[in-house]
This record gives C-alpha cells, structure tokens and sequence, in this order.
C-alpha cells in the first residue's frame, strides 16, 4: 500500500510538473521520497521484511535526488531569462 | 584536452579560470566515469545481497574480493547504513550522475546551489573511497580490484569536479563583494535574479 502510494504520488507530481502553473509539484515527489526513507529507517534492521526495507530506502533516496533537479533545469531559472543579452 | 577545446569554442569563461567547467565538454566526462562507477558498485552490491558470486578478480583473485566485501569492516558498515556499503556508493555515484547532467552550461552562476550539491555529492564520495581503500590494505589485509577501481574513479571525479565548485563559489563572493550584502549572495545562490550577480556575471561574459 505504502509503496503504491509512493509510486502515484511520484508518477502524478512528475507528471504535473510539466505543465507551467504546476512547476513545482515536483516537490510532492521530494515528500514522498522522503516519507519512504523515514518509514525505511524507522523500522529498524532484520527480520523478514528486511528486503522491503532496504529496497524502500534506495528507492527513496534515488527518488529524492531526481526531485531535487528542477523541471527545466536545463534553461536558467525564469528570473535569469530577463536578462539582456 | 577539453579545457582547450571548450576555451577555443569561445564558451564564456567562469572566473577565476578561463574556460567554462560548467560546459558538457567539462561534465560528460564526469557523468562517464561516475556511469561506470555506479555500474561497478551495482555489481559490488549484488555480491553482498547475494544475487550473483564473487566478483571478477584477475589481480588478486575472488577469494581476496569476498574476503573484503564479507570483511567485518563491511559488515560493520551495513549495520550503521542499513544497506550494503556498495550499494550505498551506487546510489552515490548515481547522484553524480543526475547532478552532473542537470543544470545549463552556465549552471555555475544560474544555479549555484546545484554545483555544490553536486560537489557535495562528489567530493566526501572520493574521501570516502579513500578511507575504504586504505581500510582494506591495514584492516581486513585483503584487496579488490573493482573496489580500487571505484576509489579511482572517485579520486577523478575530485579532479574533474572541483572546479566548477571553486568557479560557483568565486562567482558568489564577486557578488557579495559588489552588493555588500548575504541575502542578495543568498538569492543569488538559490537562482533568484539580482542586480549584483547580473554585473558581477557580465563584467565575467566581457572580454
């Protein structure tokens, strides 16, 4: 459950972040990454679902750093484009 | 090699050098590497969850591998993380990777905060390696290849990365320098626009 929310939630804020007025929702994925590497970490080492947390805490970490990079960070951020040339 | 052949593109330069670290020609090569890095610590990582054997060793054998993959050292290490020691430097290598690919070839004044994400990610990564390395040899008294090999890897991306920091972190002082002031270096650090960092970047795009 936990996993498939995660993965909604990443797949809808990307999604989202294509379009202008909702540039930021991107960050929904951050949030989400992050609740994931929490649960991951709280739950403590061992036992049989040991698999599904390590799995949970790479997952998220990986989905935190594609969150951080913007979503036209290949052009300068918005403010920069006024800039004379 | 790329240096020369980015300043004679007549890429505009990032002070205090004089080519552009933050061109492709100056990050594909950082992405490369850290690509096969992260190639080789997936491998490292199948071994210590089990999913595959002992690694390729041609130098100083498997066994010599597996013994420092299985060493308590690494077991050690896995107890603090919570993930294998490899697989962590996978995830690592793979943020060099993302990071090195985000941002425009002038990411250095436009986005500052992802150049030194970026030599975050980079530069403890190398230290890192080179504790581990060193670990292996006085520690555990065994060697990996491929291990080695990431903690040259790392060692490079040092090298290659460190300038684009150093031009990022030089333009921000030239800006607080101008506006005599840290909210416009904050802003300007998070991408925000200010007139100060506009001047400090086109005294920097004028011969």
């Amino acid at each position: 459950m936990l996993d498939a929310a995660v993965g909604a939630a990443a797949a809808v804020g990307a999604v989202l972040s294509l379009r202008r007025p909702a540039r930021r929702t991107h960050f929904v994925t951050l949030a989400a990454a992050t609740g994931l590497v929490l649960v991951a970490i709280l739950a403590g080492s061992g036992g049989a679902a040991e698999p599904a947390r390590q799995s949970r805490l790479l997952t998220g970490l990986v989905l935190m750093m594609l969150a951080i990079v913007p979503t036209d960070a290949a052009s300068p951020p918005p403010a920069w484009r006024r800039e004379p040339s | 090699m790329t240096r020369r052949t980015a300043m004679r593109l007549g890429e505009p330069a990032a002070p205090p050098f004089r080519y552009n670290p933050s061109s492709w020609r100056c990050r594909v090569p950082i992405v490369v590497l850290a690509g096969i890095a992260f190639l080789i610590s997936v491998r490292l990582a199948f071994y210590q969850w089990r999913l595959a054997g002992p690694p390729w060793d041609p130098v100083f054998g498997s066994e010599s591998s597996a013994t420092v993959l299985d060493s308590e050292v690494s077991q050690q290490m896995r107890g603090w993380i919570g993930v294998p020691d490899a697989a962590l430097g996978a995830i690592a290598y793979l943020g060099d990777v993302i990071f090195g690919l985000a941002g425009s070839t002038r990411r250095w004044q436009y986005r500052p905060w992802l150049v030194v994400l970026f030599g975050i990610d980079v530069i403890p990564l190398g230290i890192v390696s080179v504790v581990l390395v060193g670990l292996q040899g006085t520690l555990v008294g065994a060697w990996c290849l491929l291990c080695l090999a990431t903690a040259a890897v790392s060692l490079a991306l040092v090298a290659f990365a460190w300038d684009e920091v150093w031009a990022s972190l030089s333009f921000l002082r030239r800006a607080r320098r101008e506006s005599r002031s840290w909210r416009t270096t904050w802003n300007l650090f998070w991408g925000r626009r200010e007139a100060a960092g506009a001047r400090v970047a086109l005294a920097t795009a004028s011969p």
